[in-house]
């Protein structure tokens, strides 16, 4: 227990700077467009005469749009490191030689990875709840922890992916490369026609376009979640990081 | 040496790259058919072209590989403990710095015109045709382009020490450099947003209907970007030179 708990304040140390990084952009983004809605929300109108309600310029402009992606390239930047990163820098055997087998490392960073996921889309989506209440706008609170519960997931697999890439793929930098194509690449793929019957598209359920929770024609939010796909979600992000794990065991380092 | 250094440091960055730009090429012009039917309207090989590999799909593919083109610097080599060897090469950090924005340069230029081989050799096997010219004024746009995206971020990595603090902030930087443009009382400096000038949309030179030019390429803005580009360079390798590298 003691070893574990090491091995978690280690990566923390690790870890944190990029995680204050990533929770100061994602929250920041999000409380840019509440703070600003006044003159946005008349941009907004222009491009979308139907977005005249505080809910739809919030799904239009933060939920849909650049603080969502800057969410997601967050989630892809949270996974790089591990033990190939370790070897280039040095320090890899005095991870390796902490009292703990060498999956607990990838295990522990990916454990440590998905609760910062979590918490930088719950801080967000809460700051920008609280926030829009400050400014006496309205905006559902059960509405926001379902959208609050789509990032999580979305943002975890996003993360299982580039955890991933960054365990099979040696060299910082081009891990970070072949997580990013890999994940436009699933966006792509996702709307082919073939594919497109299959909920594959990790942004249309951030975006509750997948599971019946929005209305797509009335942007009306049905207050549904879909437990099945968020389950079948986080299979995905286990399998990905399982895989990783027992890839990484077999590293040669 | 000093160029060979670089090299070795970003080639498989560059295959990755490279790599993934054909994919996305091939992909597009592969499944063209299923595309345009599912999109349900009639449009042109052309608009078809720019609407999902020049304004979506390769675009938002070279914008990302850019940003990782530009990381890296002489504050990562300290902490990966190879700074040592870098500096005791017989070069100034200047020099050492100007060369590695230099090949990192080269990286984007090849994803920059790699569409224009793609598009010639795939199109013929799908029973279609895409002009050269259209495909290599839209590989000058993304040149110029992308040399302001990959400026702003090697500015970045020369500036913050945390290895992915400039991936990071990158973004929101590129994000908020297009916010100014639409800021009232600034639209008139549309010609310096790098994302419109990159994929012609809203442009008067471009028109969206056909997705062809319908005028002159916009030199002034492309060279506008550059020297903002070089500038950003300039800043980085003077941030560089005055740092004190062993603290």
């Amino acid at each position: 227990m003691t070893a574990l708990l090491m091995l978690c304040y280690k990566l923390w140390i690790e870890n944190r700077t990029r995680f204050y990084v990533v929770l100061a952009i994602t929250s920041c983004s999000c409380l840019l467009y509440v703070v600003f809605e006044g003159q946005l929300h008349h941009e907004l109108l222009k491009r979308r005469p139907g977005a005249v309600t505080y809910s739809q310029f919030v799904y239009w402009r933060i939920y849909s749009a650049i603080p969502r992606v800057l969410f997601q390239v967050s989630c892809i930047v949270l996974a790089l490191g591990g033990v190939q990163r370790e070897r280039r820098h040095g320090t890899i055997g005095f991870s390796l030689a902490l009292p703990v087998p060498r999956s607990w490392h990838e295990l522990t960073r990916a454990g440590l990875g998905l609760v910062e996921v979590a918490l930088a889309s719950f801080t967000a989506l809460g700051l920008t709840w609280i926030v829009s209440l400050l400014r006496g706008a309205d905006l559902d609170a059960g509405t926001m922890l379902i959208v609050a519960c789509l990032w999580a997931v979305g943002g975890m697999a996003t993360f299982a992916m580039a955890f991933f890439c960054s365990t099979i793929v040696p060299g910082d930098y081009t891990a970070l490369a072949v997580a990013q194509a890999a994940y436009l690449f699933e966006l792509t793929a996702a709307r082919l026609p073939s594919l497109r019957a299959y909920p594959l598209h990790v942004t249309d359920l951030m975006n509750g376009k997948i599971g019946g929770v929005i209305d797509t024609q009335t942007l009306v939010w049905t207050g549904h979640l879909p437990v099945g796909v968020l389950l079948a979600y986080a299979a995905t992000t286990a399998i990905l990081i399982g895989s990783a794990t027992l890839i990484s065991r077999r590293v040669n380092v | 040496m000093y160029w060979y250094k670089p090299w070795r440091e970003l080639r498989a960055r560059m295959v990755v790259a490279s790599m993934a730009i054909a994919a996305g090429c091939a992909l597009i012009v592969w499944k063209e058919e299923a595309f345009r039917n599912f999109r349900g309207e009639s449009m042109t090989y052309e608009r078809y072209v720019w609407k999902l590999l020049y304004d979506t799909i390769v675009r938002d593919l070279f914008v990302v590989l850019t940003i990782v083109f530009g990381c890296g610097s002489l504050h990562q080599e300290r902490a990966q403990g190879t700074l040592g060897f870098t500096l005791a090469l017989p070069v100034s950090r200047t020099r050492a710095t100007l060369t590695r924005a230099c090949v990192g340069y080269g990286g984007v230029l090849a994803m920059a015109f790699l569409p224009v081989a793609m598009l010639a050799l795939c199109s013929p096997m799908v029973g279609q045709h895409y002009a050269v010219a259209t495909a290599l004024q839209f590989s000058l746009l993304y040149s110029a382009a992308g040399a302001t995206i990959y400026g702003i971020t090697f500015l970045l990595a020369h500036s913050l020490a945390g290895e992915y603090t400039a991936a990071l902030l990158a973004v929101p930087a590129l994000f908020a450099y297009e916010a100014v443009f639409s800021l009232p009382g600034l639209q008139r400096l549309r010609s310096l947003d790098i994302v419109a000038t990159m994929t012609g949309e809203g442009m008067p030179w471009f028109d969206e209907r056909s997705g062809l030019f319908v005028g002159p390429l916009p030199w002034g803005s492309l060279v506008l970007l550059a020297a903002l580009a070089g500038a950003c360079v300039g800043l980085a390798v003077r941030s560089v030179a005055k740092v004190d590298l062993n603290s």
